[in-house]
């Protein structure tokens, strides 16, 4: 029975989805420039869902089952939800610069539906919740892939992604009905008690495979990757920077509360197949974006590498005499947050460089520094912190991680994490050496300097606090990530996991 | 006997039956063609055209209007059923109040975008 008290801990929910129908009527019913109130009205549906996330909190930090166990509010969804909130707020200020006024109303419409998408996501403990909390989290997803819907390539994008998103759900929906069949009930803590009771036996693993293909395509471990690199060179530059981190991470967040819940009693089988995922994925993606002379497309499969990192602490799983201890899920917390950070950023300077010269080409970056010192120098802060080099977060990030592999005992697994780190730092750093140690062409920046979009002051002053962000925070998180881990530790130790 | 040999024999039965009777009036049915008996049946109306013609984008936005009454009608019925047995009907009301409010915003989206504009 739905308690109405269990309403006023969705009240972060219910901002979004009111944020999300008010732009809606905003664009239906007014005519002229609307770039400010979209914005306006996002950042402050935004701002007090913040607000309200922190004011409902139980204050013991205790997790609090909603709507007769379909929701459950604990420190795990409120560390995602904060990171979902700061995210879309970032992407609806990134769009601002990119989008004239009626695409950008829609994009942060459907960016704050995809936003309570995610909120949901989190914080499901009930496959059906977590079914519906997925398909409203991706269906925006892709139309924000298209967004740009008069160019073939962003079409195209939209296409391959909504194709193969509907297939690794309809796989998930299978996954769930197998698990379901087996033990009579969808929800999370309750499967792990029917799981246990029919022990190893195959079609447990069967239900188990299932899920993890299906949350396979959503993050985009290898061999379900493929639509990645295509989604975000094809998608405008803001959907990409949101793709690329919000979903992924939240699927990520997903995945780990089901191994760690639903399916804990095969936590032994859990840790071979999400060791080969991931050193699979560490090792393609890594390799395969050495080759991309497009940046979207290198940071597609330079976040493919990273879902591969983030596997590594999901599969991290240490055999203790009361049962399996996932020792690894409070540094997955931790590089989501920072790796999600590092990204946006990355593409946020992307699109500086295509404002300029009006390409993606990595060629494009040659001289940055030369042209525009600040984006130049938070663009290397972030090709830095992705190869993992201190004293940036993504070093930290890859350190508890690399920590939790190798109590867990998956020492093999911490070997090819670095190898495959060290492998990255030639594609990263190679950015890097083209803004400041290069000069550029001087005849196409010439040209490409007189079409630029004269974004107005404002506008641009708002991208530039963006990378500004989202830079300081790579490099604040590196110095004291202590506190973040410690967040994210209490995070998973309040939650139902 | 296990339990599931009957599931198996239904399964058998099934398929035999399907197959059966294909093959049996494929082999029994007299071959007298004629051209209303060759025409596609389309509800009475005369068929125009091939059937693989290409249909306008249009109908898509009818059928997404169709589901926005079509899940309003679904989901107020066990709200019309459930109405008389709960004591608190002010906050059930209020439930299908936003309900139907956010279903009217997607409407007025709809209708104002000129999704119901025919003639564009």
């Amino acid at each position: 029975m739905i308690e109405p008290g269990d309403l006023g801990y969705v009240v972060p929910e219910l901002i979004v989805l009111g944020t999300a129908l008010t732009l809606l009527l905003w664009a239906a019913i007014t005519r002229g420039d609307r770039r400010w109130m979209s914005v306006s009205i996002a950042l402050a549906g935004n701002g007090s869902a913040a607000l309200m996330l922190f004011m409902r909190t139980p204050a013991d930090g205790a997790a609090v089952e909603l709507f007769a166990g379909q929701l459950v509010v604990d420190g795990y969804s409120t560390f995602f939800r904060t990171l979902f909130l700061l995210l879309a707020s970032l992407a609806i200020v990134f769009g601002a610069q990119r989008f004239p006024s009626a695409p950008l109303i829609d994009f942060a419409a459907l960016l704050q539906f995809s936003l309570l998408g995610m909120m949901l996501l989190v914080g499901a403990a009930d496959w059906a919740t977590a079914f519906i909390a997925i398909e409203t989290m991706a269906i925006p997803v892709y139309v924000l892939v298209g967004l740009t819907r008069f160019r073939r390539a962003s079409l195209e994008a939209a296409m391959k992604y909504f194709a193969l998103g509907a297939f690794a759900s309809a796989v998930l929906v299978y996954g769930i009905a197998w698990s379901y069949g087996l033990t009579g009930t969808t929800s999370l803590a309750e499967t792990a008690d029917g799981i246990a009771s029919r022990g190893d036996e195959p079609w447990s693993l069967f239900a188990l495979g299932l899920i993890l293909v299906a949350l396979g395509f959503k993050v985009a471990a290898v061999p379900f990757h493929a639509w990645t690199p295509d989604a975000y060179q094809g998608a405008p530059t803001p959907a990409a920077a949101f793709v690329s981190v919000g979903p992924k991470v939240a699927a990520m967040a997903l995945l780990a509360r089901v191994v760690t819940l639903a399916f804990e009693p095969l936590a032994a089988n859990i840790t071979v197949a999400l060791a080969v995922i991931a050193a699979a994925t560490m090792i393609l993606g890594n390799l395969a974006a050495i080759a991309q002379s497009d940046v979207k497309r290198m940071l597609g499969y330079s976040s493919i590498a990273h879902t591969g990192y983030m596997l590594v602490g999901v599969a991290a799983v240490s055999q203790t005499d009361a049962g399996a201890d996932f020792v690894g899920v409070p540094s997955v917390l931790f590089y989501g947050f920072v790796y999600a950070l590092m990204t946006f950023g990355a593409f946020a300077v992307a699109y500086v460089v295509e404002a300029q010269t009006d390409s993606n080409d990595l060629s494009a970056f040659r001289g940055l520094a030369r042209r525009s010192m600040l984006p130049a120098a938070a663009m290397a802060v972030f090709m830095l912190s992705l190869t993992g080099v201190p004293p940036l977060s993504g070093f930290l990030g890859k350190l508890y991680i690399l920590q939790s592999a190798v109590d867990a005992g998956l020492g093999w697994l911490a070997v090819t994490l670095v190898v495959t780190s060290v492998v990255s730092a030639f594609y990263y750093l190679r950015v890097v050496v083209l803004m400041f140690m290069e000069d550029e062409d001087a005849p196409a920046a010439a040209s490409a300097a007189a079409d630029a979009p004269a974004a107005s002051g404002a506008v641009a002053d708002a991208h530039s606090a963006v990378v500004a962000v989202t830079a300081g925070a790579t490099v604040a998180f590196g110095i004291v990530g202590g506190g973040l881990l410690a967040w994210a530790q209490a995070a998973v130790a309040s939650s139902l996991l | 006997m296990p339990s599931w040999v009957a599931v198996v024999l239904l399964f058998a039965l099934a398929f035999l039956f399907a197959v059966g009777s294909l093959v049996g009036t494929m082999a029994l049915k007299p071959r007298r063609k004629y051209r209303a008996k060759v025409t596609a049946y389309e509800s009475g109306m005369e068929p125009i055209g091939d059937a693989r013609g290409r249909h306008s984008i249009r109908f898509y936005l009818v059928a997404v209007t169709f589901l926005i009454f079509d899940v309003e009608l679904l989901f107020f019925y066990p709200w019309a059923l459930y109405f008389n047995m709960i004591d608190d009907r002010v906050s059930l009301f209020g439930v299908g109040a936003v309900f139907l409010a956010i279903l009217a915003t997607a409407f007025v989206y709809e209708w104002r975008k000129g999704a119901l504009d025919w003639n564009r």
